[in-house]
């Protein structure tokens, strides 16, 4: 891959954002997988490894090892914050960075339009 | 009235026309940094004309009657009253904006750390936020995290979900240029410009733009692969606008045109394309621009004064 060594905190942030994404605790090894081999096996565990010491990951006894799932914070004042964030709408898209804001009709023709072209199979 | 008052009126008035093409021609990370320089100058250039011309309005006892000033530029006086009530109201209204602004950015930056600190446990860079609805932020701060001059990124599980491994390592790209090219200080000068002078708001929409795509350009260039980042980015994009849980936010009539024009389908576009090369001679100019503008407001300031204090005696002496 183009991106060469990455900080440590980028490579936290990639395997939380991937344990946050699946659905059911996951083992080094399933980490691994779902990010395409990217790191490597010991790489992953370390960081895992960390990333408990920190709190932010649970563990469970899985075979031989642990799996791992992010700890959630509570989620019933986080979607009322969120809400309350989101409330105003596009006027708050003067202030706030997001990574992507609301489509006009014409955009989401063309955006699926552009992602077909990308998946023929 | 000086006659160069008609300076800041003309650059903000080419910024309004030109900003939506440099937009889209021009290469995005330093597009925008010289476009927040030009828009910034020429604000506080028309800012400064403004007050110059209330000094001159409203002060009796002002020198300026004598036509002339160090700098060479013609008086005209007294100012016309009906330009001076205009000015007043026009000035009013600037401060009011500027304030709304300021207030808005204040309750947005607390809420948004609000929310951290409720689904974040420590200092860590990424925050997941528990919730369905597919969205991200760059939250900038002095979090103490190197990577991303310590500021934070804060998505939603609904955004993780939706993007695949490379999608969401775009992502955090995109979100971590947002942090280390300090973009919340280009838009918050730009909204800050436009409220002291809204001929401004083509340059801020422009920048708004240009941020995005200095960040998506970031992001493709750490995953090396432009057509992944566009994919991310028109599978977040999607996500975002189903309306899952009912909570799909409306797009007002306005909104609409702006995205039309500056949208993420052009974002997309733009990174399916190949990258735009540096356009030196129109990065230069726009620089010129700004300097300039700058230097003939501190000329003109410095001028005012020495004619005033030229006349004006010295208690004591």
């Amino acid at each position: 891959m183009a991106g060469g060594r990455r900080p440590a905190g980028a490579l936290e942030s990639e395997v939380m954002a991937a344990l946050w994404a699946a659905d059911q605790p996951l083992t080094p090894g399933a980490v691994q997988e779902v990010l395409d081999g990217e790191l490597a096996y010991n790489t992953v565990q370390t960081i895992l490894v960390r990333l408990h010491d920190k709190g932010m990951v649970s563990r469970t006894p899985s075979g031989r090892g642990h799996a791992y799932t992010p700890t959630a914070g509570p989620t019933d004042r986080a979607a009322e914050q969120m809400q309350a964030l989101l409330e105003h709408g596009p006027d708050h898209d003067t202030v706030l960075q997001r990574f992507v804001t609301s489509l006009s009709d014409a955009d989401e023709s063309t955006l699926r339009r552009l992602l077909r072209r990308r998946r023929p199979q | 009235m000086i006659t160069n008052v008609h300076l800041p009126l003309l650059v903000s008035l080419l910024l309004a026309g030109s900003s939506p093409v440099l937009a889209t021609r021009l290469s995005p990370a330093r597009a925008g940094t010289a476009l927040v320089a030009a828009a910034a100058a020429a604000a506080a250039a028309s800012t400064t004309w403004v007050l110059l011309l209330l000094t001159v309005a409203f002060a009796p006892t002002t020198h300026l009657l004598s036509g002339r000033m160090a700098g060479g530029g013609r008086l005209v006086h007294p100012v016309p009253a009906a330009v001076a009530v205009a000015v007043v109201i026009g000035l009013a209204a600037a401060t009011l904006r500027v304030a709304n602004v300021l207030r808005r950015r204040h309750r947005i930056t607390r809420q948004l750390r609000a929310l951290c600190q409720t689904c974040g446990v420590g200092r860590e860079e990424l925050i997941v936020a528990p919730i369905a609805q597919p969205h991200a932020f760059a939250v900038p701060g002095r979090f103490g995290h190197g990577d991303s001059s310590g500021g934070r990124i804060l998505v939603t599980v609904g955004m993780l979900r939706a993007l695949d491994a490379p999608g969401r390592r775009a992502l955090l790209a995109h979100e971590r240029a947002h942090l280390t090219g300090r973009h919340h200080r280009h838009r918050a000068v730009m909204e800050i410009a436009a409220a002291l002078n809204p001929l401004l708001i083509p340059a801020r929409a422009a920048v708004t733009y240009l941020v995005e795509r200095a960040a998506d350009e970031h992001a493709a260039t750490t995953i090396g692969d432009r057509r992944v980042a566009a994919d991310a980015l028109a599978t977040a994009a999607l996500a975002a606008a189903a309306p899952a849980g009912g909570t799909h936010p409306a797009v007002s009539p306005d909104t609409a045109l702006a995205y039309s024009r500056f949208g993420l389908a052009r974002r997309v576009a733009a990174l399916h394309a190949a990258p735009l090369p540096e356009r030196h001679l129109l990065l230069v100019l726009l620089i010129a621009l700004a300097t300039h503008t700058a230097a003939q407001t501190i000329h003109t300031v410095a001028a005012f004064s020495s004619a005033e204090l030229a006349h004006i005696p010295i208690p004591g002496l």
